[in-house]
C-alpha cells in the first residue's frame, strides 16, 4: 500500500506539469485558433530563464515569478508581430511555430550550451508520512499548480477578461461588434498560456535536470491533454492532464514496463478520441 | 597586360589545381588527408559528438603545426570534415554519404544507427572508427570480414567487467545492483553487459529497467525498485538521465552508490542532491575534469584554456585516433589506400598529452583508464595502467581542482 501511495503522489506531481502545459495550449488555441507548436520550447525557455536568474543570485521564488512573465511577454510579442497576421492560415502557423521552436532551441544552446542544467533551490528535503516520502519540490509543484489553475478557471468564468475570452473564442467577429477588442483579448490569452508554460518550466527545472532538447516531449503531452480534454476546454485539460500523469505512473510501475511510459499516454489519447473524437469535454474556451 | 597564352596557362593551372585538390601531393606540394565524422554536433547527443570532433580538430591542428602528415616524400595537410546528424537516426545515412563526398579516408561513426553509416563507408572504402556498442560486437565477432572497422575506445563489454571488478574491489559492501537504462540499442546492450559483468564479480542484479528516451520522472521505477534494496544504482547513458535518476533515488532513499560511465566529476559536483550518494565514474580512456586533473596530463593541448564541454574522454580518444591513423599512413607509405593503412593501424602507439595509447591487434584503441569516485566535495581518482587492470598504478585525492597522490 505504501508503494501505491508513493506512486500516486509521484503521479499527481507530474500531472501538475501536464496540466499547466495542456491548459496553456488549449487556452491559446481556444481563443486564437492558433496551435502553438513552439509551446514545448516556451517551457524549456522558462527553465533556462529561471536558471539564469538563480545563477545570477536571484532567489528561486523570484525566478518562479519572473520567468513565467518573461515567457508570457514573449508569447504576446510573437502573437502581435507574427501569429496575428497568419492566424487564418493553419499551414503557415504550423510552419512558423515549428520553426520558432527550433530557433528558440538553438538560441538556448548558443547562450547556455547543450549541457544539462538545474535550478538551484533549497527544496531538497522531504517529509515522510507513513512510509510515503513527500519531497519539497513535488509538494511545491502541486502547491502552485492547484491555486493557479483554480484561479484561471475562476477568471474565465467570472471576470470581464474571462468573458471577453469566451466571447472571442465563440465568435471573434461578433465579439468585436459588441466592443470586445479581439487582438487585445487574444494577447491576454497568449500572455497567460505562454506564462503557464514558463511556470511549468521553472517548476520542472527545480525538480529535474534539464537540457535545451526536452521541449518536444512536453509539447506532445500537452497536445494530447488539450485534444483529449476537448480543445479549448480548460476543465477538460485539467481532468485529462491529471489522468495522464497517473496513467503514466501506474503504467510504468505496474504495467508492461517503464519504457512504455509514452505509450500509455497515447493509448489513453487514442482511447479517448476513439470514444469521443471531440474530446472528453466540449470544445471552445469553457470552464 | 596578360596575353592569350597567359590566360590559357592560368586556366590550365587552375584546372590542374582543381583536379589535384583531393589527395595525392607530390614533392613539396601538399595534399590533404581528411578524417570525417558522421556524428552528433547538435541535438540531445551532441555531448558525445561535439567533443569528439574537438579532439579530431585539435589533432589536425597539432599535426599541421608539426609540418603535416609526411608519407614517403609527400606531405599532407590534416583536415577534419564533420557532418552533423543532429542526433537524428534518420539523418545518419545522409551524413555518412557526405563524409564520403568530403573525400574522407577515415571517419568517426555515429553513436546512433551506426550500422547505417558503416554500410556506406564499407562500400566506399572508408576506415571506420566506431564508438557504438553494436558495431563493436560486429568487430569482435567478424573481424576478418570487416578489415576497415576499428574502435576508438576499448571494447565495452570487457571494460564493463573490469569496471565492476574495480568497483567491487574498492567497495566490497556493494552486494546488489539495479540497472536503469534508456530503451534503445545502446541502452539495452549496455544494460545486459553490465548485468553480466555484475554477476561475474558476484554482485546480485535485483532489477533491470528500461525507460523511454525522453523520460524525466524516474520515481515510478525507483519506487518499485526500493522494495528490492539495491546497494548500487547503475544509471546508464546520458548525464542528464543519470543525474535525474540518482537525484530521485537519493530523495526516495534508494541505493547508497550510483554509477554512470559518461559523466565527469565536475558534472556530479555541480548537480544538487547527490551529496549523500557515492558516485562512481569508470572512464574507458584518460580524460579531463577541471575538478580532478591528473598531474601528469596536459589537457591544454586538446582543450586549450576552455572548460571541456560534453564528454571530454571522447575528445581524448579521437585526438589519439587521428595520430595513430597518421602513423599508420607513414608506415603503409600511402595516404589513399585504405586497406593498406588499416593493415598498418594495429600496433600503432602514440605518446601524447594523456599518456600512451595503442591500437591493439584486436583493433580497439587502448590507453590507461581512470575510475573517479565522488563523495561530497571530494574526488578520488584511481589510475589503471590498461583497460583490463584491476590494481591501480596510482590513487589521487582531489579537492578544489588540486589532486595529490595518496
Amino acid at each position: 500500500m505504501t508503494t501505491f501511495l508513493q506512486q500516486t503522489f509521484n503521479g499527481l506531481s507530474i500531472s501538475a506539469v501536464y496540466i499547466l502545459v495542456g491548459v496553456g495550449l488549449t487556452l491559446v488555441f481556444g481563443v486564437s485558433r492558433i496551435m502553438n507548436y513552439a509551446h514545448g520550447q516556451f517551457l524549456i525557455l522558462g527553465t533556462f530563464v529561471g536558471y539564469a536568474l538563480v545563477s545570477a543570485g536571484a532567489p528561486w521564488w523570484l525566478a518562479l515569478l519572473i520567468a513565467p512573465l518573461a515567457v508570457g511577454a514573449l508569447g504576446v510579442v510573437l502573437y502581435r508581430t507574427m501569429f496575428q497576421r497568419l492566424a487564418s492560415d493553419h499551414l503557415a502557423t504550423f510552419i512558423l511555430t515549428v520553426g520558432l521552436g527550433i530557433v528558440i532551441q538553438q538560441l538556448i544552446v548558443k547562450i547556455w550550451s547543450p549541457e544539462q542544467r538545474q535550478i538551484a533551490s533549497p527544496l531538497t528535503d522531504s517529509v515522510e508520512v507513513g512510509g510515503v516520502i513527500f519531497t519539497d519540490a513535488r509538494l511545491l509543484m502541486l502547491g502552485i499548480c492547484i491555486p493557479v489553475v483554480a484561479g484561471l478557471i475562476w477568471m474565465l468564468g467570472h471576470s470581464d477578461v474571462g468573458r471577453r475570452m469566451r466571447a472571442t473564442a465563440e465568435n471573434p467577429h461578433m465579439a468585436s461588434l459588441v466592443g470586445v477588442d479581439a487582438v487585445r483579448t487574444t494577447s491576454v490569452a497568449f500572455l497567460i498560456g505562454s506564462a503557464l508554460a514558463g511556470l511549468a518550466g521553472v517548476l520542472l527545472g527545480i525538480l529535474f535536470p534539464f537540457t535545451a532538447f526536452g521541449g518536444n516531449a512536453f509539447l506532445i503531452k500537452g497536445l494530447a491533454v488539450a485534444l483529449a480534454g476537448g480543445i479549448g476546454n480548460v476543465t477538460g485539460a485539467v481532468v485529462v492532464g491529471l489522468t495522464l500523469g497517473l496513467v503514466e505512473t501506474y503504467g510504468s510501475a505496474y504495467g508492461v514496463g517503464p519504457e512504455w511510459q509514452d505509450g500509455y499516454a497515447f493509448v489513453l489519447l487514442i482511447a479517448i478520441l476513439a470514444w469521443r473524437p471531440q474530446g472528453v469535454f466540449r470544445g471552445t474556451v469553457e470552464v | 597586360m596578360i596575353g592569350r597564352s597567359g590566360i590559357v596557362c592560368a586556366l590550365l593551372a587552375a584546372g590542374l589545381a582543381a583536379c589535384g585538390g583531393g589527395d595525392e601531393g607530390s614533392g613539396s606540394e601538399k595534399g590533404t588527408v581528411t578524417f570525417g565524422a558522421d556524428t552528433q554536433l547538435s541535438g540531445n547527443l551532441q555531448v558525445y559528438g561535439a567533443p569528439a570532433v574537438q579532439g579530431l580538430e585539435a589533432a589536425a591542428a597539432d599535426l599541421n603545426a608539426a609540418g603535416g602528415i609526411k608519407v614517403g616524400d609527400k606531405t599532407y595537410k590534416a583536415l577534419v570534415a564533420a557532418e552533423d546528424n543532429g542526433s537524428d537516426p534518420s539523418a545518419v545515412g545522409k551524413a555518412a554519404r557526405a563524409v564520403v563526398d568530403d573525400g574522407s579516408i577515415a571517419a568517426l561513426g555515429p553513436d546512433i544507427s551506426a550500422p547505417v553509416a558503416y554500410s556506406t563507408w564499407k562500400q566506399s572504402g572508408v576506415i571506420t572508427f566506431t564508438p557504438a556498442f553494436d558495431l563493436q560486437a560486429t568487430l569482435l565477432e567478424e573481424a576478418d570480414a570487416n578489415p576497415l572497422l576499428f574502435s576508438p575506445v576499448p571494447f565495452l563489454t570487457s571494460l564493463f567487467v573490469t569496471s565492476m571488478k574495480q568497483t567491487a574491489a574498492e567497495f566490497p559492501d556493494i552486494k546488489t545492483v539495479a540497472i536503469i537504462a534508456p530503451n534503445d540499442d545502446e541502452g539495452q546492450g549496455a544494460s545486459a553487459a553490465y548485468a553480466a559483468a555484475s554477476q561475474e564479480v558476484g554482485i546480485e542484479v535485483v532489477g533491470q529497467e528500461l525507460f523511454a528516451g525522453n523520460a524525466t520522472d524516474f520515481s515510478p521505477i525507483l519506487t518499485s525498485l526500493k522494495k528490492k534494496s539495491p546497494d548500487l544504482i547503475i544509471a546508464l547513458q546520458s548525464p542528464e538521465h543519470a543525474v535525474a535518476i540518482l537525484q530521485q533515488a537519493a530523495q526516495l532513499g534508494v541505493g547508497k552508490y550510483g554509477l554512470n560511465d559518461v559523466m565527469t566529476p565536475d558534472q556530479v559536483l555541480e548537480a544538487q542532491g547527490l551529496e549523500d550518494i557515492t558516485f562512481i565514474i569508470p572512464n574507458f580512456n584518460p580524460t579531463y575534469s577541471p575538478s580532478a586533473t591528473i598531474p601528469d596530463y596536459s589537457p591544454e593541448v586538446i582543450f586549450g584554456d576552455e572548460e571541456p564541454a560534453g564528454n571530454p574522454g571522447a575528445a581524448v580518444a579521437l585526438y589519439y585516433s587521428y595520430y595513430v591513423l597518421a602513423q599508420a599512413m607513414q608506415e603503409a607509405g600511402t595516404a589513399t589506400d585504405a586497406e593498406a593503412i588499416a593493415k598498418a593501424l594495429p600496433g600503432q602507439s602514440y605518446d601524447g598529452p594523456f599518456g600512451t595509447c595503442t591500437m591493439t591487434e584486436a583493433r580497439d584503441l587502448q590507453c590507461e583508464t581512470l575510475l573517479d569516485v565522488v563523495q561530497g566535495d571530494k574526488v578520488t581518482v584511481y589510475r589503471f595502467p590498461n583497460p583490463s587492470s584491476v590494481d591501480p598504478s596510482a590513487v589521487y585525492e582531489c579537492r578544489g581542482g588540486t589532486c595529490k597522490a595518496r
